[in-house]
């Protein structure tokens, strides 16, 4: 049986709930790529609102949406890598500000450094492996919806999670992360 | 010794993954931790950095990202934005759009492959008759034809 078509009413009662979560993903996917994410959090939702009456209840409200933001997210990401190269702007000088951990002058990083460290790490990853620890590790989803989201089997996406935490651990030793540190 | 192949390495990965959030038991821990350094020691030393960075070193501060918040009023401009592009306007003009393309693209492709394989039919149809037609201006005998082709391509 069809279930009953989304309404606006609908859409706007989960919005509160929706909206800083998919925020924080588009935040963590664009960091460092000087994409807007309020802007291409908008998109997203207007996109989720335009498309409604496509919604047919075989996944949850909240991933299918997810799905709607990620693609969105994507494809600006692309854009903005082809319009880079179409402009010779070179990766070095788009790249997030170096960081390391010597900067400090103090080998002991604080939560604030931390934070940074670990944002610019995650924006040096490939969009597949930033989209998978931000769906895990940041949004705390489980591995059946980000099986869902991404058409993976649960197995593959945590085998493609530790993959992408490797090279996480890879980019922090690369920014002057001492790997045995806490 | 566990064979090196992808399919192993896979494996072991997912359960290392299982075994950082908890789901093993000791013995299951110890068999992976044997398996995985027989496979690829390497993997065991980053599950370890993984554990330890989760419990109180850099992966833990993604707890600290997941408290941040859109700026003030975010969705009150969303709203905005939504009326400014047309609100249910838009909406109307998307359901149309896609009813459109489902439908009526759907069918005006099939009615021009229709087309398209009648119009072939009748095209054979119509070199038929021509055929049958050269032969009755040729004098009626189809054994007639080779002749006429050595007469006229014989110069060439």
């Amino acid at each position: 049986m069809r279930p009953t078509p989304l309404t606006e009413h609908d859409l706007d009662r989960q919005l509160p709930e929706f909206y800083p979560r998919i925020y924080r993903m588009v935040r963590a996917m664009v960091y460092g790529s000087g994409l807007d994410p309020e802007d291409l959090t908008q998109d997203s939702f207007l996109k989720v609102y335009k498309k409604r009456h496509m919604y047919n209840g075989t996944s949850s409200l909240y991933t299918w949406t997810y799905q709607i933001a990620r693609n969105t997210v994507l494809d600006a990401l692309r854009r903005n890598k082809l319009q880079r190269r179409i402009f010779f702007w070179t990766e070095s000088e788009t790249q997030p500000d170096e960081f390391s951990a010597n900067e400090t002058g103090d080998q002991t990083l604080d939560r604030r450094e931390q934070q940074q460290m670990l944002r610019k790490a995650l924006a040096r990853l490939s969009e597949k492996d930033k989209l998978i620890i931000t769906m895990r590790d940041l949004e705390g989803m489980s591995y059946d919806e980000i099986a869902e989201i991404e058409n993976l089997a649960p197995g593959t996406v945590k085998s493609r999670l530790f993959t992408a935490r490797q090279r996480l651990k890879e980019e922090l030793v690369r920014m002057g992360m001492d790997p045995g540190s806490d | 010794m566990i064979p090196n192949s992808k399919k192993t390495s896979k494996r072991l990965r997912e359960r290392l993954v299982d075994a950082r959030d908890g789901f093993l038991t000791g013995d299951e821990l110890a068999q992976l931790e044997r398996d995985v350094k027989a496979h690829n020691p390497r993997l065991w030393e980053d599950h370890l950095w993984m554990v330890k960075q989760a419990q109180k070193g850099i992966f833990s501060r993604f707890s600290d990202l997941r408290e941040e918040q859109p700026a003030e009023g975010a969705i009150s401009r969303f709203h905005a934005r939504r009326q400014a592009e047309g609100g249910t306007q838009a909406d109307l003009e998307f359901l149309v759009w896609s009813w459109f393309r489902r439908y009526v693209l759907t069918v005006g492709i099939l009615l021009i492959v229709l087309f398209t394989g009648l119009q072939m039919g009748s095209t054979e149809e119509t070199a038929g008759d021509t055929r049958d037609q050269m032969a009755r201006i040729l004098g009626g005998e189809q054994e007639s034809i080779p002749e006429l082709n050595h007469w006229l391509y014989e110069d060439l």
